[in-house]
């Protein structure tokens, strides 16, 4: 038990010590969820605008009829003076709204009064606002024209041989799921990218810097050595998971997604929650990295390996996201997948389900621990020690 | 006491140790003399575990170190083949890490440091990191951390390797020191001054094989030569990976 402490002294203040490795492992975690926050606050206003849009119009008062249809339809117009095609270019204008002089004329004579729409269809953030703009006006002229066809007696429906009616299934649900994926992968692999630095330096570093022989000739089994290392990985996956969590909470305290049907506020039990199921996560992030890394003949090589390795936690989440694969009962019996569907629950605010926390934690644990014991084998073998 | 019996090691088609045996006794310097690439690492490295025999066996005072390395270790202090340190700790921090490795702690562990500082007056490096010590000063920690637990056999690799001469003496005094003390000592090395100047007994090796060993006056007998020098020359056959 000593010596496990002396190796676990020695390995967390060798570590501590790289300070720049330190700042790799943690950053992620700290500014992760910050940079997700501000991406769906943005997503999250460009939404909010398009329900009060605000139209530049060139000639107002020469389709006060058509002006006063818009503004029920919650449009609201500036006067606009310059010129469109440069400004729109310039991204200074994004619509404007042109009525020609000639309008009133053409519209009493029974003639098609044009309007004109200046904007960028390229680009995305005015296409819905466009979208919205030329349909309210094609519906006014609808509606004008069949007022018209009614008054000479004719029915309307004549002139609509065909109508369109659109209906988008699109909800805030589904957005906010596939938000709420990004979260989970991120906060998953916080612990994979806050242990990498230690799982390399512990293993092949030890190997690189020639200190593994020294320390392998002192009177001490290798599940001792390798249970010291082990839990010091695992320590800085979890310090990376911890901050991970508190730093979504955070940046989701300071932000609004209302307008997305989401309210991702983490409460503190949430938070614990999370933590909670987290640590077996970190406890297989420190042993599968750890196997990686002294299977790898060099530091430079762990380190293109467990880059690899990273990417593991985001495959259950593309999974969610394009295949829409449903929970399930066996996902609990994957480790980080699990852990996945565990993380869903809580941030849903669905609270934990106990059978399924100790399910995947406990299978998590148990493949942990076995590859634990695989390393301990693998420690004093001629391979790791001298190089294959 | 330190025995290989029989030992053969290969690698691949490539057979560094063919049938080696020796015997390091208490109370003696045993060297291990031969050029660069004659097996003498890789009969070190058997001995402190790290590499597995093919046939034969490694004892430190009778314990089989395939069997129980480490009970056996507790009696060996290493100097590896590799120094290995780690640069962001301080001298006082490796030696205190390696002691607690031998179960040291507390009052203990202190006068143990204490007292191996003392081999190589060290006490200059001991609250710097290890990052940018010159060679000679890396070889003085990893030697120190050989000895932190006063061990009954030493088993050292090369020890004066990039050591001023300065360290050499002190070197050589120690181990003639821990030798009186009782101590069983054994040590390679490709430099015939060291092995001359120190060794009780002595084991030549080339080709993975032991091709002589006696004390020196033995070996210039049985080469039929006045010294020493002359002894190693005709007995490995060429010069060649040899220092004078």
């Amino acid at each position: 038990m000593n010596l496990i402490k002396a190796i676990l002294k020695k390995e967390f203040r060798d570590s501590l010590r790289d300070r720049r490795a330190i700042m790799v492992a943690i950053l992620p975690a700290l500014l992760a969820p910050i940079l997700m926050a501000f991406m769906f606050h943005t997503i999250a206003k460009t939404k909010v605008s398009t329900d009060e849009l605000t139209i530049q119009v060139i000639g107002k008062e020469n389709a006060p009829d058509l002006i006063s249809y818009l503004e029920q339809n919650e449009l609201t117009f500036e006067d606009y003076k310059g010129e469109p095609k440069k400004d729109i270019q310039d991204e200074t204008v994004k619509l404007i709204l042109e009525i020609p002089d000639n309008y009133a004329e053409n519209f009493n004579d029974f003639k098609t009064a044009t309007v004109y729409i200046h904007a960028d269809r390229s680009m995305t953030n005015s296409r819905s606002a466009v979208n919205r703009l030329d349909r309210l006006i094609s519906t006014y002229g609808s509606q004008i024209g069949s007022m018209r066809l009614i008054i000479r007696g004719v029915n309307p429906s004549i002139a609509r041989a065909v109508a369109v009616k659109d209906r988008d299934y699109s909800t805030d649900a589904s957005r906010a799921g596939q938000i709420l994926a990004g979260l989970q992968m991120f906060i998953l692999m916080a612990a994979f990218f806050g242990s990498a630095p230690v799982a390399i330096d512990t293993t092949a570093g030890e190997r690189e810097r020639k200190s593994l022989e020294p320390l392998l000739v002192h009177p001490l089994s290798s599940f001792q050595i390798m249970t010291g290392k082990w839990l010091t990985v695992v320590s800085f996956g979890l310090l990376a998971s911890i901050i991970a969590v508190i730093s979504t909470a955070i940046a989701f305290d300071f932000i609004s997604l209302k307008s997305l049907g989401l309210d991702p506020k983490l409460t503190i039990t949430m938070q614990l929650s999370m933590i909670l199921l987290l640590i077996p996560s970190a406890m297989f992030a420190a042993s599968l990295q750890m196997l990686t890394s002294l299977f790898a003949k060099t530091f430079k090589e762990a380190q293109s390996y467990l880059g690899l390795v990273a990417l593991l936690p985001m495959a259950p989440v593309m999974a969610t996201m394009i295949g829409g694969a449903k929970a399930a009962d066996w996902m609990y019996m994957v480790p980080i997948l699990g852990q996945q569907q565990l993380l869903t629950t809580v941030l849903r605010g669905e609270g934990i389900d106990w059978m399924n926390l100790i399910t995947a934690s406990g299978v998590t644990v148990l493949v942990s621990l076995a590859i634990v014991t695989v390393l301990t084998r693998l420690l004093r073998s001629e391979r790791v020690v001298y190089g294959g | 006491m330190i025995e290989v019996q029989n030992l053969h090691k290969s690698f691949g088609k490539v057979v560094a140790v063919d049938d080696v045996s020796l015997t390091a006794r208490d109370g003696s310097i045993t060297g291990l003399l031969g050029p660069n690439g004659a097996g003498k690492t890789t009969t070190l490295r058997t001995l402190y575990g790290l590499q597995k025999p093919d046939q034969g066996n490694a004892l430190i005072d009778g314990i089989d170190v395939t069997k129980d390395l480490v009970s056996a270790a507790k009696n060996m202090g290493i100097f590896p083949d590799s120094i290995g340190l780690y640069d962001r700790l301080t001298t006082k921090e490796h030696l205190e890490f390696y002691g607690q490795m031998h179960g040291f702690s507390g009052k203990q562990l202190d006068e143990a440091i204490n007292r191996t500082q003392q081999y190589f007056d060290i006490e200059e490096l001991l609250d710097r990191k290890c990052k940018g010590f010159s060679h000679g000063q890396q070889m003085k920690v990893a030697l120190s951390r050989a000895l932190i637990h006063s061990p009954k056999n030493l088993i050292l690799d090369e020890p004066t390797n990039g050591l001023d001469v300065m360290s050499i003496r002190m070197l050589r005094e120690l181990l003639r020191r821990l030798r009186d003390e009782g101590k069983c000592i054994l040590f390679s090395s490709h430099v015939m001054q060291e092995v001359t100047a120190l060794c009780d007994h002595i084991y030549i090796m080339a080709d993975g094989k032991v091709i002589a060993e006696g004390t020196p006056d033995e070996l210039c007998q049985l080469a039929g030569k006045d010294t020493l020098e002359d002894a190693f020359v005709s007995l490995i056959g060429s010069e060649e990976g040899i220092a004078l």
